[in-house]
C-alpha cells in the first residue's frame, strides 16, 4: 500500500530518501506494487534522466528514458527495436523506463536477454558505479550496486541475431535466444525462459559448439522437458550455425 | 496530497491519497470516457489517456505521477453535431471515421483507441497499417478482430492530410474483401445497408454509457470473499472483527441470506438444468467460490475488511480430473439435499447432466461402411475475456423497488431468477441494462447482482459490486472443456454410413448450461454430416455425453455455446478420414454435407427448447460458400502444390491451408420469445423499444434498420432503447444467436402494425385534403417519410403524428408485438486457414483466414462483418494460444491477459469475410444467425492447415509449439 509520494528534484534528495526503509524508488508507469505493506515511493521522473545520447560507438541511454524514446535514428540495431516491439505494446512503451525494464523483467524477457548479450553497461548512484549487466542480473534479488540505476550504455557496432518461442507472436515469450556479434570476433549469446533471469551462455571468439551450449543451457534450468531441451538445443543451433552468426 | 494537473487543457488542484491511480482518479471527477477492464495492471488499455501527448494506461500509473503533465480524454475531441441553438465542434475526423467504417462493437474499449489514434496521428500523419496496428496494440479488442478499427484510423489520416476525401484515395487494407452478395433485395432502402449503428456516436465520444458510469451519493462498494480451497466445508466463519471495521456497512456469510437453490444460469423458465447453486453456502466447490459478501465505503476498506474474515475450512478431496467424477469412490461434490434435479441430473455420481441421441442406426452403418474410423479430441476450458468486466449496481428507488443496474445480456431472466433468489416479487424488481462491454456468453450469467442486492437490502444502501480481471478468470464462467471420442463408417467411395460422438464435459463445480451447452456440442456439428444417397433420408448418427461436475469454476456459455468444442473433433475427424480415403478433403465433405430440402437430422430427437418436432432446412449455401473461399485464399493454386509449401532459403519452416465447414442454429425455437414496441411521435420519428440486449454486436441498429424498412423511414427518424425490464417488452435476451432472427421478426410485427395505422390515417387526412374518397389505405405506400397516394399526393410522416397526437381523433399511434420462432435455420461457412509452421520447434504462424458465410440476408454488411472478424478472432485465440491452467489444487496459474493472452492488433493475421446470401423463408426479410458461426471453424482449419505443413496430426487444442512438435515427432516416428 503506498502512502507516500515523493518527486525529489535532486540526486542526493533522491539518495536520501531511498536510504530509509520502506521507500522504493519508482520508475515508468507498467505496473504499481500490490504490496499491503506501507511503503514510499521515491518518482525519479524529475532527475534529468531521461536523456538519450549516441555517438558511433556507444548510446547512453538515461534510466527514466522511455523504452519508446528509443528510434533507429540512435544507431542501434533495429533487431533491439524488434524485440521491444515484441515484448512491449505502445503504451506501455510510453511508460516503461529502460531501468524499470531492468529491474523489473523476468527471466523470459527477450528485450533483457538482448541487453545482457549486448553487454551492457549499467551505472548506478550513489558513488558512481559502473557494472556490467551480466555481473550484476544474477545478483538482482538481493544485492544491488546502488539505489538508483542513472544510465544504461550500449555499445552501438554489435550484430544481433534473436531466436523466441511463444503461443502467438505477441505472446508471452516462452523460450528466447540472442546472439551478439562483435566485429573484433567477440560472440556473446543468451537465453531466456522459466528461470529468474536471462543467462549468458557464451561469451568468447572461438568456435561454439551448440550441442555443449545447450547443454549447458539445461543445466541451468530449474527443471526441463523434453520439448524445452529441443527447443533450446534448436534456436541455439540455428543462431550459432546461421549466417547472421558472421559479420 | 494536492496535485496540479491539466486535463484536456484546463488546470486543476486535485486532492489525492498518494496510493491513487490517476484512473481513479480521473473517473471520480467525471471523465467516464476512460474505462476499465479489472486488470489494474495495464493490460487491456480500456484505461488509455495521452500524457504529454504519448498513449499510456492510467491504471498503472499514479494520480501523483501526472501531476505537471498534460492529460488528453475522449471528452476533448469532439461533441454530438446538433446540441439545439449552441453550435458545436462537431466530432473529431478520427471519431467520424470510427463510426464510418463500423470500428465500434461494444465501444468500450473505443476511446482509447481513439486517443491512440490521435496520438499516432499527430506524430506520423500518414502512416502505414503497420504503425497503425503498432499504434493500437495497447489496447485490447475482443469485438473487432482490430481490422475495421485498423481502417478506421487509416481513413482518418487520409482525411486529415488530405482534406477533401472524395478525391483522395483512401489507404486501404489488403486483407478487407468486399463483401459479395448473391441476391440483392433491389427494393430494400434500409435493410441490406451499411447502416451506421445507432449507439456509435455516444461510444466515439466515450459517453457514460455503461453501467458504472455513474455517480450514486452513498453507494457502497461491494466485494467477495473467495474460497481458496477447490473443495471444502467452511466449518465455521468468524465475521467480528470485519464487522467492527470502521467504514465496513455489512458483512453476509451463509448464515444471514435464505438457502435458495437457483442455477446463474440466464435461460427462460423452466431453466433447463439442475438448481445447484446458492447465494452462499456452507460448502465451497472450486478455489474462488464464494465464502461471503462486504460492503464498505471503499474499496481499501472492502479488502481490509475481507482479511479479517476468519473462515475455518475442513478441506475435503477434490476431482479434478473429469474422467474420475464418474468413480465410484469419487467424492460427491453436490451432497446438499436442496438439490433440484433436471432431466437426468444425477448428483450423487458427480452427473450434472445426461444425453442419449441416436438418430438411425449406428451400429447398423458401422457393419455397412468398408472402414471405421475412431479418433479421439480435446479441447480446453476458454474465458471469455469481454473487456468490460462484470458490474452491477442496486438500489431502493423511492418506492422501495429494487433496481438493478447491470451489465447483462438478459435483463428480464435476471429479473425473473433474482426474484427467487431474494425473496422478492418480480414486480419489485427493476432490471437496467445500459450498454454491455463485451459479454459474449458470459453475462447470460447472474454472477454479481445478487451479490449487490443481497448487500442493498441488509444496508438499505446502493452498492456496486464489480469483478476484477482476476476475478473474472478465477469465479466467473468459461467455455467447456470436453474429451471427444468419434468413431465414422465409411465406404471407399467416401460416403459416410454411420458417425458417432461420445462427449465427457466438465461443467466445473455447478450446472448452469451444463446440458444445453453440450447438447448442442452434438446438434450442430454431428447434423452437419448425414451421409449421401440412401443416407441423406436415414443418416445414422449417435451422440451421447456425460456432463460432469468437477472442482474446477463452473463452465457456462460461451460464443459458439458448446458447437466449436464438437467442429474441433468433427472436422479434424474429416481430415482424417479424407487422407484415410486419399479423397479431396472438399469433395468428401460435401459429398455428406447436410443439404437444402433435407431434415435437420436431431430436429426430431432433441431441442434445447420444447418437444423435438421435425424440422427441414430450406437454405444451405455451403458449396456456394466452398466456391467463393476458395477463390479468396487461393486454394487451387495451393493445396496439393508442393511448392507452395516451401518457402524457398528457410528448410524448417512450411506452409499449410485447411478448410473446415461448419454450421450453427438461429434461436431457440417453441420456447425464446423477442419482444418490440414502437410508437410514433409527432415529428414523425418513433421510439422503437426492445427487451433485446445489444452487447455491441449492433444488434439494436440492426432491429432499427428492420423497423425503418418497413415503415419507410431512415433510422436517424427511430431512437432506440434497450433494455429496461420496466419499459421495454420481454425480451429472452442476447444468447443463441437469436436477436436479429426473433426480437427482429417482433419488431417486423410491430412495425406493420404501426405502418397499418399510419396508412389508415394518412388515407382519413389525405381524402379530407383532397376530397378523394376513393382513397384507401390499402393504397397508401410508405416511403422517404411520406405516406403516398398513386396519385402522387403524399403527407410526412411530421404531419401524420401532430394529426395523431393533437389535432384529430386523437390516438397513440404504437404497437407491442411479440415473436418465437417454429424453427432454428443453421447458418453455414466455410472457413479457410493459412499457416507456416516451424518444424523444428513447433512455432504456428496463422497468416490468413478466409470465412464465407451463408448467414441468410445480411441486414448491415458493416456489423455482420463485424462479427466475423471478431468471432475469427476469438476462435484464433481457441485455436493458437488460449487455455485455462490449474494447478494439482484447482488454483488458476492464468489469472490476468499476460499468461492468458489475447490476440492483440498487431499480430493480427490476414482476415476476410464473404458472405453468401439466401433467403431463409421463415422470416420477414429472409435471415438466419451470423454472430456465434465465426467461432466454429477456425481452430479445426488451423489443425487442418498445420496437418497440411508438415504431417502434425493434433488432437487436441491449443496448438501450442509444444503441441505441434510432439505431434512432428509422432509424425516422423509413424513415418520413418
Amino acid at each position: 500500500m503506498i502512502q507516500e509520494y515523493h518527486r525529489p528534484l535532486t540526486m542526493s534528495t533522491a539518495l536520501q530518501l531511498l536510504s530509509k526503509h520502506g521507500y522504493k524508488p519508482m520508475g515508468g508507469g507498467v505496473g504499481l506494487s500490490r504490496t499491503s505493506e506501507p511503503i514510499s515511493v521515491v518518482d525519479l521522473q524529475s532527475l534529468g534522466l531521461d536523456t538519450i545520447k549516441a555517438d558511433h560507438q556507444l548510446v547512453a541511454i538515461g534510466a527514466t528514458s522511455k523504452l519508446a524514446a528509443l528510434n533507429a535514428g540512435h544507431g542501434l540495431s533495429d533487431r533491439l527495436l524488434d524485440a521491444i516491439k515484441i515484448e512491449y505494446s505502445m503504451n506501455q512503451r510510453n511508460a516503461a523506463t529502460w531501468g524499470g525494464l531492468l529491474m523489473r523483467s523476468g527471466g523470459s524477457s527477450l528485450l533483457l536477454a538482448m541487453l545482457l548479450a549486448m553487454d551492457c553497461l549499467v551505472m548506478w548512484q550513489p558513488d558512481s558505479k559502473e557494472v556490467r549487466l551480466g555481473d550484476w542480473l544474477p545478483l538482482r534479488a538481493s544485492q544491488n550496486p546502488g539505489k538508483i540505476i542513472t544510465q544504461i550504455i550500449i555499445p552501438v557496432e554489435v550484430k544481433i541475431q534473436f531466436e523466441y518461442i511463444a503461443r502467438s507472436p505477441r505472446d508471452r515469450v516462452e523460450l528466447c535466444c540472442v546472439v551478439c556479434n562483435w566485429k573484433t570476433g567477440r560472440k556473446r549469446l543468451c537465453i531466456g525462459g522459466p528461470i529468474e533471469a536471462p543467462i549468458l551462455l557464451v561469451d568468447g571468439s572461438g568456435k561454439i559448439n551448440p550441442s555443449s551450449v545447450s547443454q549447458n543451457a539445461y543445466s541451468l534450468f530449474r527443471s526441463i522437458n523434453t520439448y524445452q531441451k529441443s527447443a533450446i538445443n534448436t534456436i541455439i543451433t540455428r543462431l550459432i550455425t546461421g549466417e547472421q552468426f558472421k559479420w | 496530497m494536492v496535485i496540479n494537473v491539466a486535463v484536456n487543457g484546463k488546470n486543476y488542484h486535485w486532492e489525492i491519497t498518494p496510493g491513487q491511480t490517476l484512473l481513479d482518479v480521473l473517473r471520480r471527477e467525471g471523465y467516464f470516457s476512460i474505462k476499465c477492464g479489472g486488470c489494474g495492471n495495464g493490460e487491456c488499455g480500456a484505461c488509455t489517456v495521452l500524457l504529454d501527448g504519448n498513449s499510456v494506461n492510467s491504471c498503472t500509473m499514479l494520480a501523483a505521477q501526472a501531476a505537471g503533465h498534460q492529460i488528453i480524454t475522449v471528452e476533448s475531441m469532439g461533441e454530438h453535431p446538433e446540441h439545439g441553438w449552441k453550435t458545436t465542434k462537431g466530432l473529431h475526423i478520427i471519431q467520424q471515421a470510427f463510426i464510418e467504417s463500423g470500428a465500434i462493437q461494444c465501444g468500450f474499449c473505443t476511446p482509447a483507441m481513439i486517443l491512440a489514434a490521435k496520438a499516432l496521428l499527430e506524430k506520423n500523419p500518414e502512416p502505414g497499417e503497420a504503425e497503425v496496428r503498432d499504434a493500437l496494440s495497447g489496447i485490447l479488442c475482443r469485438c473487432t478482430g482490430y481490422l475495421k478499427p485498423v481502417e478506421a484510423v487509416l481513413s482518418a489520416a487520409t482525411k486529415m492530410s488530405h482534406g477533401d476525401i472524395d478525391n483522395v484515395v483512401i489507404a486501404t487494407i489488403q486483407t478487407r474483401q468486399a463483401i459479395k452478395i448473391t441476391k440483392v433485395p433491389e427494393t430494400w432502402h434500409s435493410v441490406g445497408k451499411p447502416k451506421i449503428k445507432v449507439d456509435a456516436i455516444k461510444l466515439a465520444q466515450g459517453k457514460p454509457a455503461f453501467t458504472d458510469d455513474i455517480e450514486m451519493r452513498g453507494i457502497l462498494v461491494g466485494k467477495i470473499l473467495h474460497s481458496p480451497f477447490a473443495h471444502a466445508e467452511i466449518l465455521d466463519i468468524d465475521v467480528s472483527e470485519a464487522r467492527k471495521l470502521p467504514g465496513v456497512a455489512a458483512v453476509l456469510t451463509w448464515k444471514d441470506i435464505p438457502r435458495i437453490p437457483y442455477s446463474t444460469a440466464g435461460q427462460s423458465d423452466p431453466i433447463p438444468g439442475p438448481l445447484d447453486t446458492f447465494s452462499l453456502d456452507h460448502k465451497v466447490r472450486f478455489v474462488g467460490d464464494r465464502v461471503a459478501f462486504i460492503a464498505a465505503e471503499t474499496n481499501e476498506i472492502a479488502k481490509v475488511g475481507l482479511s479479517l474474515i476468519k473462515v475455518t475450512y475442513q478441506e475435503l478431496p477434490a476431482i479434478l480430473d473429469s474422467t474420475k467424477s464418474m468413480d465410484k469412490d469419487s467424492v460427491i461434490i453436490h451432497d446438499e439435499p436442496e438439490y433440484k434435479h433436471f432431466a437426468d441430473s444425477a448428483p450423487e455420481h458427480n452427473l450434472a447432466a445426461k444425453i442419449r441421441i441416436d438418430i438411425g442406426n449406428v451400429e447398423v452403418g458401422f457393419k455397412q461402411a468398408d472402414y471405421i474410423i475412431d479418433g479421439e479430441y480435446e479441447v480446453p476450458k476458454v474465458q471469455q475475456s469481454h473487456i468490460e468486466p462484470h458490474v452491477a449496481i442496486t438500489f431502493w428507488d423511492e418506492d422501495d423497488r429494487l433496481v438493478v443496474r447491470t451489465s447483462t445480456q438478459v435483463p428480464f431472466h435476471a429479473r425473473r431468477i433474482l426474484s427467487g433468489v431474494l425473496q422478492l416479487p418480480i414486480k419489485r424488481i427493476r432490471v437496467i441494462k445500459p450498454r454491455i462491454g463485451g459479454g459474449f456468453g458470459n453475462k447470460q450469467e447472474i454472477l454479481v447482482e445478487d451479490v449487490a442486492a443481497h448487500l442493498t437490502i441488509a444496508t438499505g444502501r446502493p452498492v456496486r459490486v464489480e469483478y476484477t480481471r482476476e476475478e473474472e478468470f478465477m469465479a466467473s464462467r468459461s467455455r467447456h472443456p470436453m474429451k471427444i471420442r468419434m468413431k465414422t463408417g465409411v465406404k471407399k467411395d467416401g460416403t459416410i454410413t454411420a458417425n458417432e460422438m461420445i462427449c465427457l464435459s466438465d461443467t466445473g463445480a455447478y450446472g448452469c448450461h451444463a446440458l444445453t451447452v453440450t447438447g448442442n456440442t452434438g446438434h450442430k456439428s454431428m447434423a452437419l454430416y448425414v451421409g449421401d444417397n440412401e443416407y441423406r433420408k436415414s443418416p445414422n448418427i449417435r451422440f451421447y455425453a456425460d456432463i460432469v461436475y468437477t472442482n474446477h469454476p463452473p463452465a457456462g456459455a460461451y460464443r459458439g455455446y458448446g458447437v466449436p468444442q464438437g467442429f474441433w473433433a468433427v472436422e479434424r475427424h474429416m481430415e482424417r478420414i479424407s487422407k484415410k480415403l486419399d479423397m479431396d478433403p472438399i469433395e468428401f465433405r460435401l459429398k455428406n454435407s447436410i443439404r437444402s430440402g433435407e431434415l435437420h437430422p436431431f430436429s426430431t430427437a432433441w431441442s434445447e427448447g420444447r418437444e423435438p418436432q421435425p424440422e427441414i432446412i430450406h437454405t444451405v449455401g455451403l458449396k456456394e460458400c466452398v466456391q467463393q473461399g476458395k477463390a479468396i485464399i487461393g486454394w487451387d493454386q495451393k493445396y496439393g502444390n508442393a511448392d507452395w509449401h516451401n518457402i524457398p532459403g528457410i528448410p524448417y519452416l512450411r506452409k499449410g491451408i485447411g478448410i473446415a465447414m461448419v454450421m450453427q442454429g438461429t434461436a431457440i425455437p417453441y420456447l425464446d420469445m423477442g419482444g418490440a414496441s414502437i410508437k410514433m411521435n409527432d415529428d414523425g420519428s418513433f421510439n422503437l423499444l426492445v427487451g433485446a440486449t445489444d452487447l455491441g454486436t449492433g444488434s439494436d441498429t440492426v432491429l432499427a434498420q428492420m423497423a425503418a424498412e418497413v415503415l419507410g423511414i431512415e433510422i436517424e427518424d427511430i431512437i432506440v432503447y434497450s433494455s429496461d425490464t420496466d419499459f421495454t417488452p420481454f425480451d429472452k435476451g442476447a444468447y443463441a444467436s437469436s436477436t436479429t432472427y426473433i426480437s427482429g421478426a417482433a419488431v417486423v410485427k410491430a412495425a406493420e402494425q404501426v405502418a397499418e395505422r399510419i396508412r389508415i390515417r394518412a388515407a382519413n387526412i389525405l381524402r379530407t385534403k383532397t376530397g378523394d374518397q376513393t382513397i384507401s389505405p390499402e393504397s397508401i405506400v410508405l416511403a422517404d417519410g411520406r405516406a403516398s397516394d398513386p396519385k402522387g399526393m403524399s403527407i410526412t410522416f411530421s404531419e401524420i403524428g401532430h394529426n395523431a397526437l393533437h389535432h384529430q381523433n386523437q390516438e397513440q399511434i404504437m404497437a407491442v408485438a411479440s415473436f418465437v420462432s417454429q424453427v432454428s435455420p443453421p447458418p453455414f461457412a466455410a472457413q479457410f486457414a493459412e499457416v507456416t509452421v516451424d518444424t523444428e520447434t513447433g512455432k504456428v504462424i496463422v497468416d490468413n483466414l478466409v470465412m464465407a458465410l451463408d448467414c441468410g440476408v445480411i441486414v448491415n454488411p458493416i456489423t455482420a462483418s463485424g462479427q466475423v472478424e471478431g468471432g475469427m478472432s476469438q476462435a484464433l485465440g481457441y485455436a493458437v494460444c488460449e487455455e485455462m491452467r490449474y494447478d494439482e489444487k484447482g488454483v488458476s496459474l492464468d489469472t490476468d491477459w499476460v499468461n492468458y493472452h489475447i490476440f492483440r492488433a498487431d499480430e493480427m493475421p490476414k482476415l476476410s469475410t464473404v458472405f453468401i446470401q439466401t433467403f431463409e423463408p421463415s422470416h420477414p426479410f429472409g435471415v438466419k444467425a451470423v454472430a456465434e458461426i465465426p467461432m466454429d471453424g477456425v481452430a479445426p482449419a488451423v489443425g487442418n492447415a498445420i496437418l497440411d505443413a508438415c504431417g502434425a496430426d493434433l488432437n487436441t487444442i491449443p496448438a501450442t509449439p509444444e503441441r505441434v512438435w510432439e505431434a512432428l515427432c509422432t509424425y516422423r516416428g509413424e513415418t520413418e
